[in-house]
């Protein structure tokens, strides 16, 4: 049984549709990658995902013993709260190390590290889900998600993530979607499978060929 | 309600500084009323109940649409629970100071107090959900000043002594049971007039009155997508 799956799914939003029928297996120990235009439904098919939003139609079927964790960057944070409070809260095991100062005065960078951190944190998880995790991260700090993703994929944990970043997509996926107007293109791009050297220009190509049709 | 899901829930939507600051205010207005001899702290609970329609008035959309929630809405939780989550949240500031109003008029008069009586917790709890049930649905303090515009219009019109001419502490028949129970649903306050006074019918009927609004603002947390929009 896979660890998740979506199976035709779609989204209105009155009359747009966000989601077109989109279905998307992901299995254990793997990081699959979403890449697609700005509006193309990237962020609603994670929120669907996460359960955060309820799809038109269509279902979405997790493996029940999986942990869902979601971070949807780090606009999302309560900016109210402290950050070792908030910490404390949805990961206790990672608060000790986190500043007291409220999340609302930390920079974007530092609130972003923190989300990932809370996401990425405890050995319970089986999904994590991503939207845009390297927006706003240092080159240190892009090196640690990365580690990390790899980490958890060790772990035995799917992680489903979206960028606009390809090279850092490059880097750690095993595959990426493309994600079109609302519709995935109908193969996904196996990253393993491309050369290592260039293995980001390869991906730009593949999308290329994806978007353009054979 | 998971113990993780009321306390991040307390985290976010629960009283800030201004509330508190106020919720002090008014506790020692009830110790200024108790000390001087003029009136008990009972005197105080309307004002009580006034800092609760604002307490409680918490919002749900906002935050929902800025992220705010997403570590208790992924996940496996009911909504029902984070629904019972957020409502304590909302709530708790405002049950707090009428627990320590009652307790003060307790340990000084050695009375039972007003605020401990069935008809009167009955309003607190009708008034609180009702100033949550509509913030969720229209936003951050949209329950109580609906509520409080809606007032201040009857009052105008003279419809709100119509209101209390309708109202009957200890209704016989059942005509006369939704005469007052109309009365109380727009202005609860009545049943504080004397609270000892009022009959059972009446205080379960408020209560359920509260357990309906409950449900419809629970029913708007269980059915509204937490989709993102730019602030």
């Amino acid at each position: 049984m896979p660890a998740v799956d979506l199976s035709g799914i779609t989204k209105r939003f009155g009359r747009r549709v966000a989601l077109d029928d989109v279905s998307l297996t992901l299995n254990g120990a793997e990081i699959v990658g979403l890449v697609g235009p700005n509006g193309a439904g990237k962020t609603t098919m994670l929120r669907i995902l996460a359960g955060l939003v309820h799809p038109t139609r269509g279902s979405v079927q997790i493996e029940p013993r999986c942990v869902v964790r979601h971070f949807g960057g780090e606009r999302t944070l309560p900016p109210d709260v402290s950050a070792r409070r908030w910490m404390w809260l949805v990961a206790p095991s990672a608060a000790p190390d986190t500043t007291t100062r409220t999340l609302g005065v930390l920079s974007r960078g530092t609130r972003q590290r923190i989300g990932l951190e809370a996401a990425l944190a405890g050995r319970d998880a089986g999904v994590i889900v991503l939207d845009e995790p390297w927006e706003g991260l240092d080159p240190d700090a892009s090196r640690w998600l990365s580690d990390a993703l790899l980490a958890r994929r060790r772990d035995g944990c799917v992680v489903l993530v979206s960028s606009h970043r390809i090279h850092d997509l490059a880097s750690v996926c095993d595959r990426c979607e493309l994600l079109v107007g609302g519709r995935l293109a109908t193969s996904a791009i196996a990253c393993s499978e491309l050369p290592h050297h260039g293995r980001t220009a390869a991906l730009y190509d593949a999308f290329d060929r994806a978007r353009t049709g054979p | 309600m998971t113990s993780s899901a009321w306390r991040y829930m307390f985290a976010v939507v629960g009283p800030g500084v201004s509330m508190l600051i106020a919720a002090v205010a008014v506790l020692a207005f009830a110790a200024h009323l108790e000390w001087s001899g003029a009136s008990g702290a009972d005197d105080a609970l309307g004002m009580v109940l006034f800092l609760q329609l604002f307490a409680a008035s918490t919002g749900y959309r906002d935050r929902l649409h800025r992220g705010h929630f997403d570590p208790v809405l992924t996940g496996r939780t009911a909504k029902w629970r984070i629904a019972g989550a957020h409502w304590l949240a909302s709530t708790a500031l405002g049950f707090a100071t009428w627990a320590a109003v009652g307790v003060l008029e307790l340990a000084v008069r050695a009375t039972w107090p007003a605020a401990f009586r069935p008809a009167a917790m009955a309003v607190l709890v009708y008034a609180s959900t009702v100033a949550w049930s509509a913030s969720v649905a229209i936003g951050r303090y949209g329950g109580a000043v609906l509520w409080l515009l809606l007032l201040f219009a009857m009052s105008a019109t003279q419809r709100l002594q119509a209101l209390r001419v309708m109202f009957n502490p200890d209704p016989a028949g059942a005509i006369e049971i939704v005469r007052t129970m109309k009365a109380v649903i727009v202005f609860p306050v009545l049943l504080m007039l004397n609270p000892a006074i009022v009959g059972w019918v009446i205080v379960l009927l408020t209560a359920a009155a509260a357990v309906a609004a409950w449900t419809l603002g629970a029913g708007c947390i269980a059915r509204v997508d937490a989709t993102l929009r730019e602030s």
